[in-house]
């Protein structure tokens, strides 16, 4: 309870202070967005005028305030290139993100973790050698790389599946897996030395001492105790996915937060940018703390102590 | 009667001397320096030799390449484009403006081994200096450079690169400064790590109880023992940086026009895939190469000079 | 370490252990190790870490195995569980007789069924030996319902009846601990509660108070020795310790190198110790003999596995070696319960 006590405040602590950074971080490329917005003819005063309209001219921590009070009220603003309003456009793209990230995140672990298992009692087998193989493979490869080749492959050559575009199942595959492949290959690897690790371990022989079949011993206990490790590594694995859905959602065209995200910046739309932020900093710092609790959970030596 | 105990006492003797001198050749068989050891392994590691030949062949094209072909990745050609590999005077074709393939992948390289390295000397520097200072000092210091360490280095890579670019504008200067920051957390939680247990060590023990400075127990007996671990992480995290460059620059974020970088060309060749697929192919597999070398090279080195540094590579391999 | 016997307040110790060995020398023993050879395959080769081992455990008897760490003790009970780690270490010959039946010979799932309930094993370090992500209830009651069909509850009563039959202060609440949260000796006193709970007819316990603190080991070995004999038990104690073998054992083998060296009731092989490795082995203990003696340390060390020597592999480090003992391996003789591997056995 303390351990968990003490990540939650440390958590609220890292929110807080990425918060301001980005603010700091948005508002010293400011004089850049006003530029990128008015045409290059634009007069000092012009130019003078937008940057008060937008509130630039106060002294930051001003800005940052009033800022925080506006995302309390859920008043964000618009969008400076196509006038969405960006709590819409939050509600909207988070959606499809939740889908592709979550569809990601669990292709992770389903895909993972069996192969890694398999790979770890059938190890030094044709099983072994090839589940290693597709994992350095999907390591080696950086996963824009994976997609062109899946698009050309499966949407190009074959035409089974669509090559970009939200938000039908079929559409979803290609994305899901792309954005899950690290994972997976890192999964496979943990799975399978975790395994290993554990079914050398000197309580494996009690239990077996103890006349307990293999199934138990290693579907029940060397798996738990495995596990642990992987869990914890569970908040890595979403701030992994929160980053390559950068890459991923540009690629194949599905509008996520991602996406959003990357157009602002390219774009210099930096309200947009700058909430986008937020939220993306916000998803990643609460996954690591949700991982850290769960690895408290599922690892008794720490619940109690 | 005596001189025949005598005799046989000497007979067991001269076995026991015997015996001595055979388990003597056997520890002296099996006795060879560490030097010698990494050598050996270093011969016998199929990983590194494979990586250091890769290594070779892209240092030569990232290097050799531009310098050979006149390094010109500008000139359009209207008559010549979209020209598939091996056409006359243009090895691996031409792209959509009619430049030459060959020129653009090899600076391509030049710019992705350029970042690597860049990326790299931050990372081992300030990496090394943090983790020290960290790791010696403890109490709040530790605390908060730490703490600030554990979460650069779960934050996405990615995610910063783009808030840094969202914040400083396009170019390789904030992929670079992003690249580095999570790499230099990486190197400074092992440094880090290696400088705890050794300050348990007897010999800094010694050092300490024998009234050395801080400074000194340091320089002299902690800086020498992490830069093995050091070294070889930071080959490791080489893979990381040219992967992060190719896919920032591919989603227009990274290089900017016109300095071609890998992901970017396999960017401008996507939308002609279906005409001439070499145009994203080739370089798309020229990273392949540069990931899969220093890849390699890490994973050598980690097996040669430290095994037992496999254990913190699977921590490693989070990133 | 305190190895003088006498320290052992408890009177069950300091009974008569001849007296049990006599009434077990009448009847059959329960478990025969006969010709037992243990390999470990190498890249230099496979080499026998257990090399034509032979002993008989009789009923209610505690036989103990002494030697130096490294040779075979652990091999041999782990033979006998049939718990060797396979590959790279396997039994290459020999016979492990139980109940009628060659335990070497079952087919894995038949020997599942004699661990635990007709034989138990515990082991040297508690702290990991046991699981570390399940309560000690939740190990146990696993372990009862695979051989016993019984409710949860009625494993649960078995669980905490046998946890404070061995000492287990609070019971009914380590039940439901995690191995973490408990002190090495309690460890030790749930793997050993964990062992007996199905009531097995031998206990094996490999060095079981070696990693515990002197004071814990007393208490330990006092508990072990109360369940073997309230429970008409066997126990094969394996153990580097001689003051562990002087307070518990009816009888004992030296195990040197692989083989059994010398075998004997505890009190004639402390009084009239024949092979001179076991003469060393007293040499090198304080105040075991009653003369005060100088303490002797064993010339040499053991010889490495891929170099053991043709003859006696005792031969290098032996005071009193002929060039026999260099090029011929004694036979093991074994009379009247009392067994030697030696062309020249000495008075001690």
């Amino acid at each position: 309870m303390k351990r968990i006590a003490a990540r939650s405040l440390y958590t609220l602590i890292v929110l807080l202070l990425s918060s301001i950074a980005v603010f700091y971080a948005i508002r010293l490329s400011g004089g850049d967005a006003v530029s990128a917005r008015l045409p290059a003819s634009a007069s000092y005063e012009e130019r003078e005028e937008f940057r008060e309209l937008l509130g630039l001219n106060d002294p930051v921590h001003e800005q940052y305030f009033r800022y925080m009070g506006r995302l309390l009220t859920f008043d964000l603003g618009k969008s400076l290139t196509n006038n969405a309003d960006i709590f819409d456009m939050l509600t909207e793209h988070g959606k499809n993100s939740l889908i592709l990230g979550a569809a990601a995140f669990a292709l992770v672990f389903v895909i993972g973790v069996p192969l890694g298992i398999l790979a770890a009692v059938k190890r030094n087998s044709w099983a072994d050698g090839s589940v290693m193989t597709f994992s350095v493979a999907g390591m080696a490869v950086p996963n824009f790389w994976l997609a062109l080749l899946s698009v050309w492959l499966f949407a190009s050559t074959l035409g089974w599946l669509p090559s970009a575009g939200c938000c039908s199942t079929k559409q979803l595959i290609l994305p899901a897996v792309v954005l899950a492949m690290e994972g997976i290959a890192l999964t496979v690897r943990m799975t399978r030395s975790a395994m290993l690790e554990n079914l050398g371990q000197d309580f494996v022989r009690t239990l077996r001492a103890g006349g307990l079949s293999e199934t138990s011993i290693v579907g029940k206990h060397v798996l738990r105790n495995a596990m642990v490790p992987i869990i914890s590594l569970a908040g890595l694995r979403i701030g992994q996915i929160v980053g390559y859905a950068l890459v991923v959602e540009t690629i194949f065209g599905w509008p996520g937060l991602g996406q959003v995200l990357v157009n602002a910046v390219l774009r210099r739309d930096y309200p947009v940018a700058q909430f986008f932020s937020l939220v993306l900093i916000a998803i990643v710092v609460l996954s690591n703390w949700l991982a850290d609790v769960g690895y408290t959970v599922a690892n008794p030596r720490l619940r109690r102590t | 009667m005596t001189a025949a105990i005598e005799g046989a006492e000497s007979a067991v003797a001269a076995r026991r001397l015997a015996w001595e001198d055979q388990l003597l050749a056997l520890e002296e068989a099996q006795h060879v320096t560490g030097l010698q050891r990494s050598l050996s392994r270093m011969r016998h590691n199929r990983l590194l030799l494979l990586g250091s030949a890769l290594g070779v062949i892209v240092l030569a094209a990232g290097i050799l390449g531009p310098w050979i072909t006149g390094g010109d990745y500008v000139t359009q050609d209207f008559q010549d484009i979209h020209l598939p590999p091996l056409s006359d005077g243009h090895i691996f074709g031409t792209d959509a403006l009619g430049r030459d393939m060959a020129v653009r992948v090899f600076v391509g390289i030049r710019v992705s081994l350029t970042v690597a390295a860049g990326v790299t000397v931050l990372a081992l520097v300030a990496g090394i200096v943090l983790g020290m200072v960290a790791g010696y000092l403890r109490g709040w210091t530790d605390r908060t450079i730490g703490g600030t360490i554990d979460f650069i280095w779960g934050f996405p890579l990615i995610l910063l690169a783009v808030l840094f670019v969202g914040g400083m504008g396009g170019g390789l200067f904030p992929v670079i400064l992003a690249v580095g920051l999570v790499n230099t957390a990486a190197i400074a939680r092992v440094v880090r790590g290696e400088v705890l247990t050794l300050s348990q060590r007897e010999f800094v023990e010694a050092a300490r109880a024998g009234g050395y400075s801080s400074m000194r127990i340091m320089w002299r007996h902690i800086f020498p023992n992490i830069l093995a671990p050091a070294f070889v992480l930071a080959s490791y995290y080489v893979a990381v940086a040219v992967i992060a460059e190719a896919a920032l620059s591919f989603i227009g974020l990274g290089a900017q026009p016109p300095t071609p970088s890998l992901g970017q060309l396999v960017a401008d060749g996507r939308n002609f895939l279906r005409l001439n697929h070499w145009e994203s192919t080739i370089p798309g597999i020229a990273i392949v190469l540069v990931v899969l070398s220093v890849s390699l090279i890490g994973d050598g080195l980690r097996d040669v000079f430290d095994p037992r540094l496999r254990h913190e590579a699977k921590s490693v391999d989070e990133q | 370490m305190s190895p003088d016997p006498a320290m052992n307040s408890d009177p069950a110790m300091n009974s008569d252990p001849t007296a049990a060995a006599a009434n077990g020398a009448g009847r059959a023993p329960v478990l025969s190790v006969r010709n037992l050879h243990t390999a470990v395959a190498t890249p230099d080769g496979s080499f026998d870490v257990v090399r034509d081992v032979s002993f008989d455990i009789n009923p209610n008897e505690v036989l103990c195995l002494v030697g130096e760490s490294g040779c075979g003790k652990t091999i041999t009970a782990l033979s006998i569980m049939r718990l060797l780690p396979t590959p790279p270490v396997r039994i290459t010959s020999g016979e492990v007789v139980f109940d009628g039946t060659d335990l070497t010979q079952l087919p894995e799932r038949r020997v599942r069924d004699v661990r635990s309930e007709r034989i138990s094993m515990i082991f040297q370090d508690p702290l990991t030996s046991l699981d570390p992500v399940f309560t000690v209830g939740q190990v146990m009651t696993e372990v009862i319902r695979t051989h016993r069909d019984v409710t949860k509850a009625a494993a649960r009563e078995m669980s905490v009846d046998i946890l404070r039959a061995v000492g287990l202060p609070a019971p009914a609440e380590r039940f439901d601990s995690y191995p973490h949260e408990l002190s090495g000796g309690m460890r030790q006193r749930v793997m050993i509660a964990t062992a007996l709970v199905l009531d097995p007819e031998i206990l094996i316990a490999d060095e079981p108070t070696t990693a515990l603190d002197v004071t814990v080991q007393a208490q330990i070995l006092e508990r072990l020795r109360s369940e073997q004999q309230g429970r008409h038990m066997s126990m094969l104690l394996i153990t580097h310790d001689l003051a562990v073998v002087a307070s518990i054992a009816d009888r004992v083998a030296v195990m040197y190198a692989g083989e059994i060296v010398e075998e004997a009731p505890v009190d004639e092989l402390f009084a009239d110790p024949r092979h001179p490795y076991t003469q060393g082995l007293l040499r090198a203990l304080p105040h075991v003999s009653r003369k005060r003696r100088e303490l002797v340390p064993i010339a040499g060390l053991v010889p490495p596995a891929q170099m053991m020597p043709p003859g006696c592999r005792f031969a290098p480090r032996c005071p009193h070696a002929l060039e026999r003992c260099w090029d011929e391996h004694p036979a093991y003789e074994k009379n009247h319960g009392v067994g030697l591997r030696c062309f020249n056995p000495q008075p001690f």
